[in-house]
């Protein structure tokens, strides 16, 4: 029971996130060419989950500064102390989305007759792998990469330039 | 000149997967290795001077495309034929230029001073990132799709039979504790089974076993029951297929098994799902083989008994689907003449079976130098696995004890052969089903089917009914046995259709011997496959035999 839960879990997670890969990330054989930056979504002490591009990152002031666009509002910068940040999450180019493959693999091995009881667990672990594997990919934490190298991801890696008006982005 | 930073690849976990199987384990290892291969990149560079960029960039096959960030926030994406002049402090070359709010794009050939120039960055192209992935689910589409094609080609392997019983709800088709009336394939053909469920200790006042419908088959049950026997510490109760019950002491396992292939002695030495099996002679489906089975030691010769664990192959699942596919879409027809005609009925249950044989057993007489026979063991089915007794004749005191087996060539499946003393014939009390559950609610109009002596309790595929019986006395140990009286009508495929054969049919209820002679080869073709497919796993040792109300 406690299994049939995760895996419908896993699933309905793979499936509502599907579609969250943000538009703006170019695909992996064009990260060279994209001159946005990444996304990332911050967890922060206080204030929950910051979500948006990451504009740059100030080691002298200790801030980052994220382009968020909240729902049904216009998009905005914000910018907080780098102390507050507990982690992050970034994401440098779209994400395939394999999770189609989950329910029409684990449907396919219904012509496989009593023997789906071993084909139907192989092919929902495998397609359940490569569906988490896949949205992994082009993704790295703070285990991953510290401050210093998060800074090229930026959409400003050397900081946001003095002449830059946050408010007009 | 600084390199600034590089970036690579976060490293993958491997996952833990709970499988059961080994070799499920193994192919689930093998497209987990290829779902696992994901490369480490090392992509992206940043500079702060030009001649670094030059150094790192000059023995590259492919030249990277180079953005260069500007103190004003803009950035130049220059394309693969940008040039860097460290005399005149300029980068050059073709390309985009964005406006720091990158909301225009304007694409020229751009001249840069170094002085512009806040940063320089340069990222390989990540190419083949998914190619592992794509090509663990095309390995695994191509696997189901042949195992696909396989099943839909070759049904009768593909779907199992009977109802089937579980004292453990959690455990699926090859962990079967029973398997109910296998050759009922008709209302005329129906029969009660005894299946011993080789229970553990018992400590709770009801005793519950799961049935399911795990076969494209309507299952039709007239009486489910269990048989409970008490038992001591240190004693069994088991079956003979004659139905009658022996409480046991003491087990001797066999010293030495030598079959045709040589020693077998690991093979048969335990009840434990290693199984003993031959391939069917490709000639003749009817054909002998033995075992010669070796039993020193022994402590105490009175009133021996010989408890088998076996099964059957596929074979006689063979001939069922057979026979249904050669009747082809008059298969109601024949059937309905079945009902009516005993003979045919006879000829079916005869007809093959007594061409096939026993499981027959002999014991080696010292003083006569013959082989004496004892017995034998029969029964349908090959899911579950049998244990059965059979008590031996022996004049001699001796420690020793020479057995010998004599079956048909490919047609059974042994597990394990032990020695035991029988102490007592027994009677075990019948106890009736007193609660049904379907789904996990009570099913009170499924209780009633199942305790009525004119109705069937109906079981659909995918069906699963919990049967729950109360003990005589709570926490008293008994050895249980499954009574399951009924029938099942197999589904037609419609790929059988294309089988119909009325000679081979004809011949097959009337020449029995010259079937089985003429149908070796095809047979011996599909057993190549059919065993390799479905029983690499191994099965509970289960008890299975006749029982005539």
């Amino acid at each position: 029971m406690k299994t049939s839960l995760l895996i419908t879990n896993i699933i309905l997670t793979l499936f509502l996130t599907s579609c969250s890969s943000q538009r703006f990330l170019p695909l992996a054989e064009d990260v060279g060419q994209n001159p946005f930056g990444a996304y990332i979504e911050v967890n922060l002490d206080n204030s929950g989950i910051a979500k948006g591009e990451l504009l740059g990152i100030d080691t002298v002031q200790n801030t980052m500064t994220l382009l968020v666009w909240p729902k049904n509002s216009p998009r905005k910068p914000i910018t907080f102390p780098l102390k507050q940040i507990r982690g992050y999450k970034v994401q440098y180019a779209k994400t395939p989305n394999y999770s189609w493959t989950i329910p029409v693999y684990a449907a396919s091995t219904i012509s496989h007759g009593f023997l789906l009881i071993f084909t139907m667990p192989l092919n929902l672990v495998t397609t359940i792998i490569v569906s988490v594997n896949g949205k992994r990919n082009f993704t790295y934490s703070n285990k991953n990469v510290d401050l210093q190298q998060l800074k090229m991801f930026a959409r400003y890696p050397g900081g946001i330039p003095p002449n830059v008006v946050l408010s007009k982005l | 000149m600084t390199k600034l930073n590089k970036i690579k690849h976060p490293s993958q976990k491997t996952i833990g997967i709970p499988l059961s199987k080994r070799s499920l384990l193994w192919i689930s290892l093998l497209f987990l290795s290829f779902s696992f291969g994901c490369k480490k990149y090392f992509f992206r560079a940043n500079y702060s001077k030009a001649n670094k960029v030059l150094h790192d960039t000059k023995n590259l096959k492919e030249k990277p495309f180079l953005k260069a960030h500007l103190k004003n926030g803009d950035v130049c994406i220059l394309h693969d034929s940008w040039k860097i002049d460290t005399i005149a402090n300029l980068l050059s070359g073709n390309g985009t230029r964005y406006d720091y709010q990158r909301s225009t794009a304007v694409d020229n050939n751009f001249s840069l001073p170094f002085d512009s120039i806040l940063l320089f960055e340069t990222n390989i192209s990540i190419k083949g990132a998914e190619a592992g992935r794509l090509a663990t689910l095309g390995v695994l589409a191509g696997f189901d799709v042949a195992l696909g094609v396989f099943c839909i080609s070759n049904p009768k392997s593909c779907f199992g039979s009977c109802p089937t019983f579980y004292l453990k709800p959690e455990d699926n088709f090859h962990f079967a504790d029973a398997e109910g009336f296998s050759n009922a394939v008709a209302p005329s053909l129906a029969y009660g089974d005894i299946d011993a469920l080789n229970n553990p200790r018992l400590n709770d006042s009801v005793f519950t076993l799961t049935m399911r419908n795990e076969a494209l088959e309507t299952h039709c049950i007239k009486d489910l029951k269990v048989l409970a026997v008490k038992r001591a510490e240190g004693e069994r109760v088991y079956q003979s297929k004659d139905n009658q019950f022996y409480r046991c002491k003491n087990t001797y396992p066999i010293s030495r098994a030598t079959g045709a292939e040589g020693d077998v002695t690991s093979l048969l030495k335990d009840h434990d799902r290693v199984e003993r099996f031959s391939k069917a002679n490709s000639r003749n489906l009817k054909s002998k083989e033995e075992i010669i089975l070796e039993f020193e030691n022994i402590q105490q010769l009175e009133n021996p008994g010989l408890v088998i664990s076996f099964r059957q192959t596929l074979m006689t699942t063979y001939f069922v689907y057979s026979a249904i596919a050669y009747m082809g879409e008059e298969v109601t027809d024949y059937m309905a003449k079945m009902e009516k005609d005993k003979n045919i009925e006879s000829k079916l249950i005869h007809g093959l079976k007594g061409e096939l044989g026993d499981l027959d057993v002999y014991v080696w007489d010292e003083t006569n130098s013959v082989w004496q026979q004892q017995g034998g063991f029969y029964e349908t089915g090959p899911i579950a696995v049998n244990r059965q007794i059979l008590p031996l004749q022996t004049a001699g005191k001796s420690s020793k004890l020479k057995v010998k087996l004599v079956m048909n060539k490919g047609l059974w499946r042994v597990d394990g052969i032990t020695l035991t003393n029988i102490l007592e014939n027994v009677k075990p009390t019948e106890l009736s089903p007193n609660l049904v559950l379907r789904k996990g609610k009570e099913d009170r109009n499924a209780l009633l089917k199942i305790q009525s002596k004119d109705e069937h309790l109906v079981s659909m595929p995918g069906n699963e009914f919990t049967f729950t019986f109360n003990i005589p006395e709570a926490g008293q140990d008994y050895e249980m046995f499954l009574y399951s009286k009924g029938y099942y009508l197999e589904w037609m495929r419609t790929s059988w259709l294309k089988d119909k054969n009325k000679w081979k049919l004809y011949t097959m209820f009337q020449h029995p011997t010259r079937y089985l002679k003429s149908e070796a080869g095809n047979y011996a073709k599909y057993e190549k496959t059919m065993e390799q497919e479905f029983w690499n796993s191994r099965i509970d040792t289960k008890t299975f035999t006749h029982y005539e109300n």
